[in-house]
């Protein structure tokens, strides 16, 4: 119908990563897109950006969303599954401090419903408790160096950079 | 619960913005056992208004957080577990659009033809809180939990069709201060077309809690393929408390980010042609 076509438009080939909220009304274009284009020339730092994503699809999402099919009580003490906004949350933070050369941390379900997500290694002992979206208490030491101070308490206001420097030296020593 | 609110004072204002979608959303901790027939019930209650309906995929749960690098495109991964479908239902004309599925509720204006007037932000709230209560309502009466919001989201999509009657593509230092289209050498003489993204943290008390970002889509008009850029503007952030109340007071404050996000990336030359009218 031609009122229908009135307000729809043709996406030009920009990258729309916007997407979340998108009513489906374009439609695809049958040339070659800059989306393509990006893809294709994509700079150093968002390719390795895109191999901290493929790991995270391949190697820890199965296992979160087998924690979130737990039943109830999986521990013996009444512990529910993992919430599964919780497991979006968990992800959404993994992505956003994980660098292409950081160890892939343990992750095990906690009796509240929520995740332990750890790293022991390379002298470095770095815990994130993450009970709910926005609830995460963090525990960090490294037992090599004193440059580094430890970390014990809440992370406040979602700021995750408080995990920076721990993150830099899991992927850096 | 949650009242309607007059237009905040001192809140740019347009007599004829370029708007021809709002969407608002609220996300909320999932509903595990919320399935396609709780749909059902919910659409039974909203059929009179809302007698068309379809499913599509669902759209992945975002959250805003700082510090560490910021989310680059909306972290989205490939899920592995089938996911229960999102619902919409919509209005006989399709202006009014409700989404749903089990951790998301929108409410999606759309201008369906260049008659259509935008009705205002404050009128669709308030059809929004009360799809979100009856939502709620619902949920509570199936034994299905409550809504605990824990990310709200207005976007606005504006379509700008020409400047001076010239093509909004390779005019956008027209559109927008954030591009001069200036360059160091003249070898490439004459801009085809160009696209913008930005992003900004929202803080409150100096304290993040959102975002907002900007999108310049140049585009083609699918009625007679003329050169249109869109330009979107999303805020998203966390509600103070996981509440309905909560999320429509953050909802406010983010529409409210937003028209002043529109202001600030767009030319006193367009607000003219838009009709600014809340300066002489």
């Amino acid at each position: 119908m031609l009122f229908d076509r009135a307000v729809q438009y043709i996406a030009d080939s920009f990258p729309r990563d916007l997407g979340v909220t998108t009513t489906g009304r374009r439609v695809e274009t049958g040339r070659l897109s800059f989306e393509r284009f990006w893809q294709e020339y994509r700079s150093s730092v968002e390719r390795e950006e895109l191999d901290v994503k493929r790991k995270l699809e391949i190697q820890v999402l199965p296992q979160l969303e087998e924690f979130t099919r737990y039943p109830v009580g999986w521990n013996s003490y009444g512990a529910p599954p993992l919430r599964s906004d919780t497991k979006d949350f968990a992800l959404s933070v993994l992505s956003s401090i994980l660098k292409p050369r950081t160890p892939l941390p343990h992750i095990a379900p906690s009796s509240t419903g929520g995740l332990h997500i750890e790293w022991h290694e390379k002298g470095i002992d770095l815990e994130l408790h993450i009970i709910a979206p926005y609830d995460c208490d963090v525990w960090f030491c490294d037992s090599r160096t004193s440059n580094a101070p430890p970390i014990s308490g809440k992370i406040a206001n979602a700021d995750f950079g408080v995990l920076g420097e721990a993150i830099d030296l899991l992927t850096s020593r | 619960m949650p009242t309607s609110h007059d237009r905040p004072p001192g809140l740019p204002d347009f007599k004829s913005p370029p708007v021809t979608e709002v969407v608002l959303s609220v996300q909320f901790a999932a509903l595990s056992s919320f399935r396609g027939v709780h749909a059902g019930l919910y659409w039974r209650e909203i059929r009179d208004e809302y007698p068309v309906v379809s499913e599509q995929v669902p759209i992945a749960s975002a959250f805003e957080t700082f510090g560490a690098a910021p989310p680059s495109s909306g972290f989205q991964l490939h899920l592995t577990a089938p996911q229960p479908a999102r619902h919409w239902f919509e209005t006989a004309n399709g202006e009014h659009l409700v989404q749903l599925q089990q951790d998301r509720i929108l409410h999606n204006w759309r201008k369906r033809s260049p008659e259509m007037e935008y009705p205002r932000y404050e009128p669709l709230r308030d059809k929004f809180i009360g799809e979100v209560e009856r939502l709620n309502a619902l949920v509570k009466k199936e034994g299905l939990g409550e809504i605990r919001p824990n990310q709200c989201e207005v976007t606005y999509i504006n379509t700008i069709a020409s400047v001076e009657g010239k093509s909004p593509h390779d005019h956008l230092s027209h559109i927008t201060p954030l591009w001069t289209g200036n360059l160091s050498e003249p070898f490439l003489a004459a801009l085809e077309t160009t696209g913008i993204q930005t992003k900004y943290v929202l803080r409150k008390n100096d304290v993040p809690y959102g975002r907002v970002y900007i999108n310049f889509i140049p585009a083609f008009s699918a009625a007679d393929y003329s050169p249109v850029v869109q330009l979107e503007v999303t805020t998203r952030g966390k509600p103070d408390e996981e509440s309905i109340a909560a999320a429509f007071v953050l909802l406010d404050e983010e529409r409210a980010a937003v028209v002043r996000a529109f202001t600030s990336v767009t030319t006193p030359l367009m607000h003219k042609e838009w009709g600014r009218a809340d300066v002489v």
